[in-house]
């Protein structure tokens, strides 16, 4: 049985043993000893220790203790030596065998090879740790987490990252070290792929154990299970600093471009603008999109370039147009933009990308040029000047709008056709000489006009010559002289005239240089001194025409012309060589210094007067014969005016005489009526001598009786006696009279109170028409300056005529339709006999002042009252 | 009885005249009154029974014709007769033609002016 159950445990694939607690083998099968190649013997006790290899032997041999049996089987692999002296893995698996009492007394063993397991776990062993040092190796950071993204694992890098172990950053927050300017961005979006299980991708800083904040790249991708789930997050972050420093650099380079740049999705809807762009349009990355509503592009401009835009859109056609973009302040700047998509692989445009330059200043130059262009358009058109321009050959290239407008339209197109006919052979074979020769052109011609009239032109062509002195084009102007002929033509004719006009009023002229004693004359002045026409005048030769007594006439000229003398105007006589004499008035005028300012040019005019003098000395004869008879009819009139004088006392006498006598002759004779009517007769007999007596004074030219006379006294006299008339007449009198002090003057009262009256009287009447105002007259007496006396009569009547006003004191004038008009000149010859004056002056206001003046009274005079005494018989015997 | 003697209206601006005119008028047996100037006559308030008007023809304001087609104006019918001192006849014909009965230059003698007022309170 023993031997059959040996055959049994040899034949178990594996080394079959039993061992005591302290290392000793008792039994082992047949394998062990086949394997190790110990007998059986050899192996017994602790001999079977040599197989085992060294650093498996203790701990083989630990797990066999007694203390050990407690736990049940221990399991230990061992590496077995076998023959050849290679190791073999073996898993030593040992029972204990315990007796009644509880005592381990025996291990059995089982031990089979595992070698060929040992050998692939230690493979898969070292692949791991391999895989766990790339992992640990990749210069990114990797980790872990649970589905609900807590951290779980993380590779070296992380670690080292972030200066601390994996549990410590276990028990940290979920997303620590996250920039705080990036949290509020990061965790909203982490958050969030998270519950609905996708992966993300965000940029964000994170700070480093130094605490230096770098920039990466997180993803996470979830790792699923068979139903789904996520059982995992796989997450990756990439250190993209360096990067982000590169896009830092290229965001700064883009913003500091001095131009606007900006990024457009497929659909035309803006993205990004740097910071041209926004500091030019005064918006920020978040309001750019409102740009369009504000009316960043131009309203008008927008409507035009949008189709533009839309169809490069479409078609990834670039995009280029001008607009004006509205600056921060409001203005409105021309810009150049300029778009341009940008496609991926597959030729789908995912971008565009926009740049506008600022053109305004191009802008504004080309508005400038166009306008200076337009306003040189408009000069040229507008200018009073044809202008053309022609080919080298001669052909016409251009004219302007005054061409058109003012030549003859229907020949317009062909210049030459508008020249007059008569014109046209000499324009045209001037003009191609000119063009053969390269010689400017200058040429008057007539051009018909619009209305088919012909007006004289002037045209000037002049060739434009390439740097090699060839003509490629000729420039011409024409300018209208019509004018300039005419007043040739009217000048040429005046001149005609003048001479005409000369000859009939045989009038010459001249002009004479001072310093070289050059003379021009006139056709007239030759005929007037009788010199053969064109022969040089020389003072010798005028001098020899003088008439012999009037030669010192010619000698003072001379003098007058070495003095510089400014004009001259003296008669003489010339003494023709048939005997005959002729007067010459001349006038000359110094005009200015010639320009070497040597000496004067005189310009003048000679005039045969001899027929004016002829007809003076006529005239001076008819002349004294018409004062003869004047006087004679002065006479005859003044006699009118002495008879009315003279007989309104007449009357007086023959009426009161022929009462006189019927009252005597009554019975009873009426002696009381007649005795009243003789002296009335008497009186007015008396009256009638004095005015006899005054109009002798008058025509005799004798010295009125002179008396001393109180001017002031007179004058009131005189308004008492006219005082009712005034006052029938509506006359208001205002007198300003110094009743305390006389003013006495030299005179004859009769006379001076006659021209007082009379003065009175035309004032008066001077008023008689005057309903629309009152009828103010003033009379005032007062003493003038030299210590004379004046009396002044102011009316407020009709005034005076100024056309007639010189004629008011002539004898015989009157307005009056019953006038004798022998007053005023009476009265001025009396005022003038008296030593005054008698003068007449339009009132500022209506009406006329009448005033005399008389010289002051010699002091002897003054006070001779014996005088007045001895004076008055020789009047009064005057009137007697 | 002095009332029913013809009167007589003097219009002269000179006094003389009318000093002397009215006493030979009144010799003649007519009663006389005076005026200064044509207004005043013709505010006189008798001029209705002015037979015959001895009128002046030059007198400052109102003239004498100025008068004579005034009264003609009023459709007063009474004669006229123009005295004045004047020697220029040329108005005379006028005055005569627009009515006058006469025209006496003055001086006059008593004769030719009872002739004219004869003349006068003779007419219609």
């Amino acid at each position: 049985m023993e031997s059959e159950l040996g055959a049994v445990v040899d034949a178990l694939p594996g080394l079959v043993w039993t061992a005591f607690p302290d290392g000793q083998i008792d039994y082992l099968n047949q394998r062990w000893s086949d394997y190790t190649g110990l007998g059986v013997e050899e192996s017994r006790g602790r001999g079977w220790q040599a197989s085992v290899h060294p650093e498996d032997l203790p701990r083989l041999l630990a797990g066999w203790r007694a203390d050990c049996a407690s736990r049940g089987p221990v399991e230990t692999p061992v590496r077995l030596r076998a023959p050849a002296g290679t190791y073999r893995w073996f898993l030593f698996r040992a029972h204990p065998s315990a007796d009644a009492s509880g005592q381990l007394v025996k291990w059995c063993g089982l031990s089979t090879d595992i070698d060929e397991r040992m050998q692939a776990e230690e493979a898969l062993r070292a692949s791991e740790r391999r895989f766990r040092s790339i992992v640990d190796g990749l210069p990114i950071l990797l980790s872990t987490a649970t589905p609900d993204g807590e951290l779980d694992q993380a590779n070296r890098h992380y670690l080292e990252y972030f200066g601390t172990t994996l549990e410590e950053l276990k028990a940290r927050e979920a997303v620590h070290s996250v920039h705080p300017d990036d949290r509020a961005r990061v965790l909203p979006v982490r958050k969030a792929a998270i519950d609905a299980g996708h992966s993300y991708e965000i940029e964000c800083r994170r700070r480093r154990a130094d605490g230096v904040y770098r920039w990466f790249c997180l993803r996470a991708f979830p790792l699923r299970d068979a139903r789904g789930r996520v059982a995992l997050w796989y997450r990756l972050q990439i250190d993209i600093e360096e990067q982000k420093k590169a896009e830092r650099a290229l965001q700064l380079t883009i913003d500091s471009i001095p131009t606007l740049v900006a990024t457009y999705r497929p659909d035309g809807s803006r993205i990004f603008v740097n910071q041209t762009w926004r500091e030019y349009s005064g918006l920020s990355l978040e309001t750019a999109s409102e740009a369009e509503r504000i009316g960043f592009i131009d309203p008008h401009d927008a409507a035009r370039v949008n189709p533009q835009w839309q169809n490069s859109l479409a078609t990834g056609v670039p995009f280029q147009a001008e607009v004006r973009l509205r600056r921060a302040d409001g203005e409105y700047r021309w810009h150049l933009v300029h778009r341009v998509a940008a496609r991926d692989e597959s030729g789908t445009i995912v971008r565009w990308y926009s740049v506008s330059a600022d053109i305004e200043e191009r802008k504004r130059a080309e508005q400038k040029a166009a306008e200076a262009e337009r306003e040189l358009q408009r000069t040229i058109d507008h200018i009073p000047v044809l202008v053309a321009t022609y080919r080298a050959d001669g052909s016409r290239l251009y004219i302007n709008k005054r061409v058109r407008e003012y030549t003859d339209r229907t020949a317009a197109e062909d210049w030459e056709r508008t020249v007059h006919p008569d014109d046209i052979e000499l324009a045209e074979s001037k003009w191609r000489a000119c063009v053969a020769s390269g010689e400017q052109l200058e040429l008057e011609f007539r051009v018909r006009m619009a209305d088919g009239t012909y007006r004289w032109h002037f045209t000037r062509r002049v060739p434009l010559r390439d740097a090699a002195g060839k003509i490629i084009r000729w420039y011409g102007i024409g300018y209208d002289i019509e004018d300039r002929k005419r007043a040739e033509e009217e000048l040429r004719r005046s001149e005609a005239f003048l001479a005409k006009a000369q000859r009939l009023s045989l009038t010459g002229s001249f002009s004479f240089h001072s310093a070289t004693e050059e003379f021009t004359w006139s056709e007239e002045l030759y005929r007037i001194f009788d010199f053969q026409p064109g022969v040089r005048v020389t003072l010798q030769l005028i001098r020899s025409r003088y008439h012999p007594e009037d030669r010192h006439v010619m000698e003072e000229t001379a003098g007058g012309i070495r003095r510089g003398a400014a004009e001259f105007d003296y008669e003489h006589r010339l003494l023709m060589p048939d005997g005959s004499i002729k007067w010459v008035h001349v006038v000359a005028q110094a005009s200015s210094r010639d320009k070497d300012g040597r000496g004067l040019e005189y310009f003048g005019a000679v005039q045969d007067v001899t027929q004016r003098r002829l007809a003076e000395a006529a005239l001076d004869k008819a002349r004294s014969e018409l004062v003869h008879v004047t006087r004679v009819m002065s006479l005859g009139a003044l006699t009118a005016s002495i008879a009315h004088e003279i007989n309104q006392p007449l009357a007086g006498i023959i009426t009161n005489a022929s009462t006189c006598l019927r009252m005597l002759a009554a019975d009873p004779p009426n002696v009381k009526g007649a005795l009243e009517t003789a002296r009335r007769t008497i009186r007015d007999g008396n009256r009638a001598a004095d005015v006899i007596t005054r109009l002798r004074a008058l025509f005799s030219k004798k010295a009125a009786a002179t008396e001393t006379v109180d001017l002031n006294e007179a004058t009131r006299e005189v308004l008492a006696l006219v005082f009712s008339d005034l006052l029938r007449n509506r006359v208001f009198l205002r007198v300003e009279i110094d009743h305390d002090h006389p003013l006495h003057v030299a005179g004859d009262r009769v006379q001076l109170q006659q021209v007082i009256l009379n003065l009175v009287r035309n004032a008066s009447d001077a008023m008689r028409d005057v309903n629309d105002r009152p009828r103010h007259l003033l009379v005032k007496v007062e003493r003038d300056k030299e210590g004379g006396a004046r009396l002044i009569v102011k009316d407020a009547g009709v005034g005076l005529d100024p056309q007639t006003a010189g004629r008011l004191f002539d004898a015989f004038y009157t307005t009056k339709s019953d006038g004798m008009g022998i007053g005023l000149s009476v009265s001025r010859s009396i005022i003038e006999s008296h030593g005054g004056k008698l003068w007449a002056e339009a009132n500022d206001s209506p009406g006329t002042t009448f005033s005399f003046s008389l010289p002051r009274l010699a002091a002897s005079e003054t006070d001779d009252r014996a005088g007045e005494a001895a004076l008055t018989p020789d009047v009064r015997a005057n009137t007697t | 009885m002095k009332e029913s003697r013809p009167l007589l209206s003097v219009v002269d601006d000179d006094e003389s005249v009318r000093e002397s005119l009215p006493d030979l008028l009144q010799e003649f047996g007519f009663a006389v009154e005076t005026f200064a100037s044509a207004e005043e006559f013709l505010a006189s308030g008798r001029i209705g029974e002015t037979r015959c008007l001895i009128l002046d023809i030059a007198m400052p304001g109102m003239s004498g014709p100025d008068l004579q087609r005034e009264l003609a104006q009023r459709h007063h019918k009474v004669p006229i007769v123009f005295i004045t001192a004047h020697a220029d006849q040329s108005v005379i014909p006028r005055l005569i033609e627009q009515g006058a009965v006469a025209c006496l230059r003055k001086p006059f003698s008593d004769t030719a002016l009872r002739a004219a007022l004869d003349a006068a309170l003779a007419s219609p």
